[in-house]
């Protein structure tokens, strides 16, 4: 271009001016929502997005195209009057767009998709026409937005065309300083906060104490003006993209819920009047029940929404409403009677142990580990058979192991996911008293919400120990030869494994079940969502507990999709998923089994 | 002269009630009024006399009852009010311990009193336990339903009271019988409940039969609601169904997982009917039977015929 054509000097200064527009909504959205924007942050994001990259993942995919696309095409234009002295530069650009422009048509394709799916969703769920209205409107920016990017790449082509592309430019970067600049500040701010991290509203020991005013605990939400800060930024910086309503298991049930919407609505409503709006007008009860707390929404926004935190604080502001059913109320008195979900008698505990000669710790305060149960592997005749095989492969391998029988309550997850932090913390206390008092120092457990729990959540409490997930125990007493699968022992079967969502995803625990299953049986076969894009089995976030209205049933989805690999057997690693996923196969008549990983490997020693 | 005071929406409940209120009344030294609201009701008897409220409605809502009987309590003072341990009346006490800031002991049976409390027995840890319970006067009780004999005659006459009108927020917009199918298991004595051992839905007939025999109601497992949708959805007993508590319960054909018993592991008596030896719901019965239903059940039908 040259250097001092007038109406080209007008072009550029545009372009400059719609820049600079872009980073200031990104500092003001920043300093709202108390994000920092330092180097570090994004030197952090854009590690955690080149680790995605191996992936393959199709929604981080085309994020990132995008992502990309709007960077290459705002440095081109800027570095503009610069590139006739630089013609190489130039030409890498140019080549650089090729895969990025190819990367934005398909996330076009992709949109249009999810945007005629989103609406079919929005019809089953009933959803009224202002809202129809607003999402369509934020849908159609987005589609706007990919379409001007890829324009514009293409016009980098044709330097004939340069001030066509200025203008198309121009008019993209102030769609992004309007409506990405704030997602793009949450993803800054909240990349890389764990899944398993819940909001705490309140250290009940710190209650006790008093050095917690009680009156001053919010526990959950009942009017919109409660939600946190970070809470508005998360769910004010939804555009749509809807890759949470592809992922998520109750809207593939057909139940009430779509986390884009729940979290859409939360944001509209937020937004939409006075401080004492009640969600609750909105936000359907059995909307909020439908979760199963299984992350999917979460792990695949390529903005870093954390739809579990509305979840979760909705359910606490109908909790401390006193708005549960039978079933639920009935869940979490038997935990506050019981210390278990059923009601049964505590101290039966270790009747699955007797005459299996396991320890309990109080005979045997110096072994080594402390196997953490769980109360559906201590109560249910098909779960213990978890737990016996379990014991029987850390006998054989020589581990040091003992329960804590009688003495151990339930870990409280029950009670958490269905928004009563009370019961939840009341029980982790009691567990983490005792837990102390033997002096635990580690804990293997054959649950995932167990698991999860004593090693993510526990530490907030005062519990500190080593925790291992049985698979990973196993696949390492497999690999010290400390268990050997004979070869005439492998198991001429075919599995395929049901990667549990608190195990996976949240615990990043996948390849040690996998190894641990290759060493026992001949064929194992893989569903197409597996590893941390696994499907809920249905049980999650207190679903065990209740129903809710829907279309099919989630464990139904899943054991239709293991069917599908030709699998005989369905290999599990979480007594709720086998119970659930053993459920279904005979509803649906389905010529299957299903057993956990520590029973296929017992029977091959 | 102290008094306590007794009322409930029925006249049965309310005789029961003042049965147990003579018990306080001589523990403090007061003397019983039983409580009419609206209008007279010639069905409740009372040992020391009654007292009509004049004002609210003659069949008040709980919420009405409350705000009326609060009105007299805080002129007349009575060192107790007791309520039957009804829907209703739980509803009323709670209003009330609430409106006049006084405490309140719930489902309590065995009532008594001191000069400066009223005291009660009430089950605790579902009934595996007894908690003796205290409320210094003045309190609010709801007493135990079928814990006392219904108190017959005694009438020392008539005071009124004229409370005002009482206003109710709560209108009744139609009443709707329940749906004739309808069961109601909470309430039923016997349960007999169909497992998946039945082998096709004509065959319900033959426990259908046998429960109507036991003056019981007929119950299911999961998946003979949920899955084969040969019984409505509110016959299923368990976990994600209903919660039972009968004098019997009788599993025919039920395999007993987790699931299942914990909603009917609090029957008083457990019976089960199963092929299978090793069945988990045998470790859950009292009683147990190795066998066919198609050949135990009509065997159970003769012997109850031939005593009957
Ligand atoms: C999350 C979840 C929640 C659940 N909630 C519930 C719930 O609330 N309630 C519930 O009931 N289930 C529930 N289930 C299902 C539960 O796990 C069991 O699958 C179900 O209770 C089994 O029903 P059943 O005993 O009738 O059938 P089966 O387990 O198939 O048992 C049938 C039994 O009949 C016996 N039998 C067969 N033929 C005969 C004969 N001729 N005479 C006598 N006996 C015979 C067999 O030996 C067997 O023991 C739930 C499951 C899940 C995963
Ligand atoms: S956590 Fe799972 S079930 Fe809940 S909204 Fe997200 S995707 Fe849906």
């Amino acid at each position: 271009m040259a250097a001092l054509d007038p109406v080209f000097a007008v072009a550029y200064a545009a372009t400059v001016a719609s820049v600079a527009l872009v980073f200031l909504a990104l500092a003001l959205f920043a300093r709202r929502g108390s994000v920092s924007l330092s180097p570090g942050r994004l030197v952090g994001l854009t590690k955690d997005e080149a680790s995605r990259l191996g992936t393959g993942d199709a929604v981080f995919l085309m994020h990132l195209s995008i992502a990309l696309g709007v960077g290459l095409s705002i440095s081109y234009s800027l570095l503009d009057p610069a590139l006739g002295l630089v013609p190489l530069l130039r030409t890498v650009i140019l080549v650089v767009s090729l895969p990025l422009a190819l990367g934005l048509v398909a996330s076009f394709a992709w949109r249009v998709e999810r945007f005629v799916s989103s609406k079919r969703v929005e019809k089953a769920l009933g959803s009224p026409a202002s809202f129809t209205t607003s999402s369509s409107y934020l849908q159609l920016i987005l589609i706007l937005a990919i379409a001007l990017t890829t324009t514009e790449l293409v016009l980098l082509w044709f330097p004939s065309l340069a001030l066509a592309g200025a203008a198309v430019g121009v008019l993209r970067n102030v769609l992004v300083a309007a409506y990405y600049a704030r997602p793009s500040v949450n993803l800054i701010g909240y990349f890389d906060k764990p899944l398993h991290e819940v909001r705490v509203p309140f250290n009940l020991a710190d209650v006790m104490a008093g050095k917690t005013d009680p009156d001053s605990i919010r526990s959950g939400v009942s009017k919109a003006s409660e939600f946190d800060a970070a809470e508005r930024l998360s769910f004010d910086s939804c555009v749509e993209i809807g890759a949470c309503e592809a992922a998520c298991p109750a809207t593939a049930a057909g139940r009430p819920l779509s986390p884009r919407v729940l979290v859409r609505k939360v944001s509209l409503l937020a937004g939409s009047g006075g401080p004492a709006v009640d969600p609750f007008a909105s936000v359907g009860e059995d909307e909020l029940w439908s979760c199963t707390s299984c992350g999917a929404c979460v792990a695949s926004c390529p903005v870093s929404v954390k739809h579990l935190d509305i979840v979760y604080d909705l359910r606490r502001g109908l909790v401390a409403q006193g708005r549960l059913d039978k079933k639920k109320s009935m869940m979490l008195e038997n935990l506050a009677q019981t210390q278990n979900p059923y009601g049964f008698k505590n101290s039966t505990r270790a009747a699955w142990a007797e005459g299996l000669g396991v320890d309990t710790l109080a005979a045997n305060p110096k072994a080594e580990y402390l196997y953490w149960v769980g109360c559906l592997s201590s109560f249910d005749q098909r779960a213990q058979r978890i737990a016996k095989a379990l014991s029987t492969i850390l006998k054989r391998a020589g581990v040091s192991f003992a329960i804590l029988g009688g003495e151990e309550g339930c870990v409280g997850d029950p009670a958490r996911r269905l928004g009563e932090e009370g019961r939840y913390q009341e029980l982790a206390l009691q567990n983490i008293e005792k837990l102390n008092a033997y002096g635990v120092k580690k804990i293997i457990a054959t649950c995932p919400h167990c698991f999860n729990a004593l090693k993510n959540e526990y530490p907030g409490f005062g519990g500190k120990y080593e925790v291992v997930y049985h698979t990973q125990l196993i696949s390492d007493l497999i690999r010290q030869g400390r268990i050997k699968v004979p070869p005439e022992k492998v198991q001429s079967i075919s599995v395929t494994l049901h990667d549990a969502c608190y195990a996976s995803r949240y615990n990043s625990v996948f390849d040690e079940p996998r190894e641990a299953l290759a060493a026992s049986v001949a064929d194992l076969r893989e569903m197409h969502r597996k590893k941390e894009k696994t499907f809920c089995c249905g049980a999650g976030g207190s679903n065990y507990w209740y129903e809710v209205p829907q279309q099919k049933s989630i464990s139904g989805i899943r054991t239709a999709e293991a069917a599908k690999t030709g699998a005989k057997t369905i290999a599990t690693e979480c007594p709720f998923c086998l119970s659930m996923l053993d459920d279904s196969t005979k509803v649906m008549d389905a010529a299957m089994d299903v057993r956990d990983v520590a029973e296929i490997v017992a029977e091959c020693l | 002269m102290k008094a306590v005071w007794v009322y409930s929406e029925s006249d049965a409940v309310s005789n029961e009630v003042a049965s147990a209120a003579v018990d306080v009344a001589k523990g403090a030294g007061a003397e019983v009024q039983v409580l009419e609201l609206g209008a007279q009701r010639p069905g409740v008897f009372a040992s020391g006399g009654k007292l009509l409220l004049k004002g609210p409605p003659s069949s008040p809502t709980p919420g009405a009852a409350a705000e009326a009987i609060a009105r007299a309590a805080r002129e007349l003072q009575p060192i107790a009010i007791l309520t039957g341990a009804t829907r209703t009346g739980r509803e009323v006490a709670s209003r009330l311990a609430a409106k006049l800031r006084i405490g309140c002991i719930a489902e309590v049976s065995k009532l008594g009193a001191d000069g400066e409390s009223i005291f009660g027995e009430r089950n605790v840890f579902a009934g595996k336990a007894v908690a003796r319970v205290s409320c210094p006067f003045p309190a609010a009780a709801t007493v135990k339903v079928g814990a006392y004999p219904r108190l017959a005659g005694g009438n020392g006459g008539l005071q009124e009271k004229d409370v005002g009108a009482v206003s109710d927020p709560v209108k009744v917009v139609a009443r709707e019988a329940k749906s004739a199918g309808a069961v109601d298991l909470k309430s039923a004595k016997v349960i007999v409940s169909a497992g998946r051992g039945v082998k096709k839905k004509e065959d319900l007939a033959i426990l259908e039969e046998l429960a109507k025999e036991m003056h019981g109601a007929l119950g299911c497992s999961r998946p003979l609601s949920a899955d084969l949708g040969w019984l409505p959805e509110e016959h299923h007993i368990g976990l994600t169904g209903v919660t039972v508590k009968p004098e019997l319960y009788l599993a025919v054909g039920i395999s007993g997982q987790l699931q299942h018993v914990a909603g009917m592991k609090d029957s008083k008596v457990v019976a089960s009917i199963n092929t299978d030896k090793d069945a988990p719901i045998f470790q859950a019965s009292d009683y147990g039977v190795v066998g066919d239903l198609y050949q135990v059940v009509p065997a159970i039908r003769k012997a109850l015929a031939a005593r009957a």
